[in-house]
């Protein structure tokens, strides 16, 4: 749904970094070089990026048409 | 007992103990995972939640941000409140936010302290909202320690590895078999002789024995030598993490002390042994 806040297996604050890591990969980057630059150095934490999807961005269009068919 | 090195990389924490046994050096790392104090936010009261995400996923959210401060704070177990809750035990935490705009992101910079305990940074996602959506809660953040939930751990990472110890005999014909063969890249050849470059990359898997076709290499640890590796969440430095768990086994095996001191007198003045 939403980026977590903390690596499932070790705990390690991740949340913070999706941002920087998302504008990055989107310019075209290679994900292993900016998940080694961000110091995600353990497998645990390098697939809470590689697999996650933001979700939450999604189901926040859904109600924003919602919302303008409700006003019309 | 003499710490040999201490080095720290990013978050990361190597103490290298020489002459401690990694049993030893192991309870400072049980110490540290389960059993200091550092506060997390444990009880959250929601007055209006419009936004995608239901109450009890804000709530884990707030609860996994890491805080720093709270030194002063007493612990709730041993507050004259006797854990309920009170403003020597807690700091409250206040969340009140309305978008303006479409898929605007409520970091943690927008938690209003009123006391000394903040998010380590402020800009850990906590939910997205559309125009128009609104969350307004007050979180209590109180002091904890690891056994009672993961939220209240200070490490992400807390190891202890024996130091490994390479030796190589004089049938080394430097065929460069096992240096070619080791994951970890330890063994290098220098001047026509093979060494060892980084021995606390060595994981001990022995590949290297294996593949030596002249016997010559071999790999055994030091059991009275550990490397401890610490990696802080946030809340409290590396270094404040490690003076922490001294003093708390200190302070145990100053209770202990007691306690059998209590009990040998017991026996020496001729009552009965006690033991609870
Ligand atoms: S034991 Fe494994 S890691 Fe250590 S030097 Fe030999 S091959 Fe490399
Ligand atoms: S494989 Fe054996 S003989 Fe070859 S370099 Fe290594 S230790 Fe020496
Ligand atoms: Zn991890
Ligand atoms: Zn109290």
């Amino acid at each position: 749904m939403i980026i977590p806040i903390r690596c499932f297996t070790c705990g390690k604050l991740i949340g913070d970094k999706w941002e920087s890591y998302k504008k990055a990969i989107m310019s075209g980057r290679d994900p292993a070089k900016v998940l080694d630059e961000l110091n995600i150095t353990r497998y645990c934490c390098r697939r809470m990026f590689l697999s996650h999807i933001e979700l939450i961005d999604e189901v926040l269009q859904y109600y924003a048409y919602r919302k303008g068919e409700s006003e019309k | 007992m003499e710490v040999e090195s201490i080095t720290s990389e990013n978050d990361k924490l190597h103490v290298i103990i020489k002459g401690a046994h990694p049993a030893f050096v192991n309870a400072i790392r049980r110490i540290i995972m389960a059993d200091l104090y550092i506060p997390a936010i444990d009880k959250v009261y929601i007055a209006e939640n419009t936004s995608v995400l239901y109450d009890e996923i804000i709530a884990h959210r707030l609860s996994m941000i890491p805080l720093r401060g709270g030194e002063n704070l007493n612990i709730p177990e041993k507050c004259s409140c006797n854990g309920k809750g009170c403003p020597f035990c807690e700091v409250a935490l206040s969340l009140d936010v309305e978008a303006k705009e479409n898929f605007s992101i409520v970091y943690s910079g927008r938690l209003k302290s009123e006391g000394n305990v903040y998010p380590v940074n402020n800009d850990i996602p906590i939910v997205k909202l559309n125009a128009g959506q609104k969350i307004s809660l007050v979180a209590y953040a109180r002091l904890g320690k690891g056994r009672y939930h993961a939220k209240w751990q200070p490490v992400s990472i807390c190891v202890v590895k024996y130091e490994p110890v390479i030796s190589i005999n004089e049938n080394c014909d430097l065929c460069g078999i096992c240096v070619e063969k080791c994951l970890k890249k330890v063994l290098e050849i220098k001047e026509n002789k093979l060494v060892v470059k980084s021995i606390w990359a060595c994981s001990l898997c022995k590949v290297c024995e294996e593949v030596c076709p002249k016997a010559a290499i071999k790999v055994s640890y030091n059991d009275r030598s550990a490397r401890l590796t610490l990696e802080t969440t946030g809340s409290r430095t590396n270094e404040e993490l490690l003076l922490m768990a001294c003093n708390y086994l200190a302070q145990r095996c100053g209770e202990l002390r007691e306690i059998i001191k209590s009990i040998m007198e017991g026996v020496s003045n001729g009552k009965e042994n006690t033991t609870n």
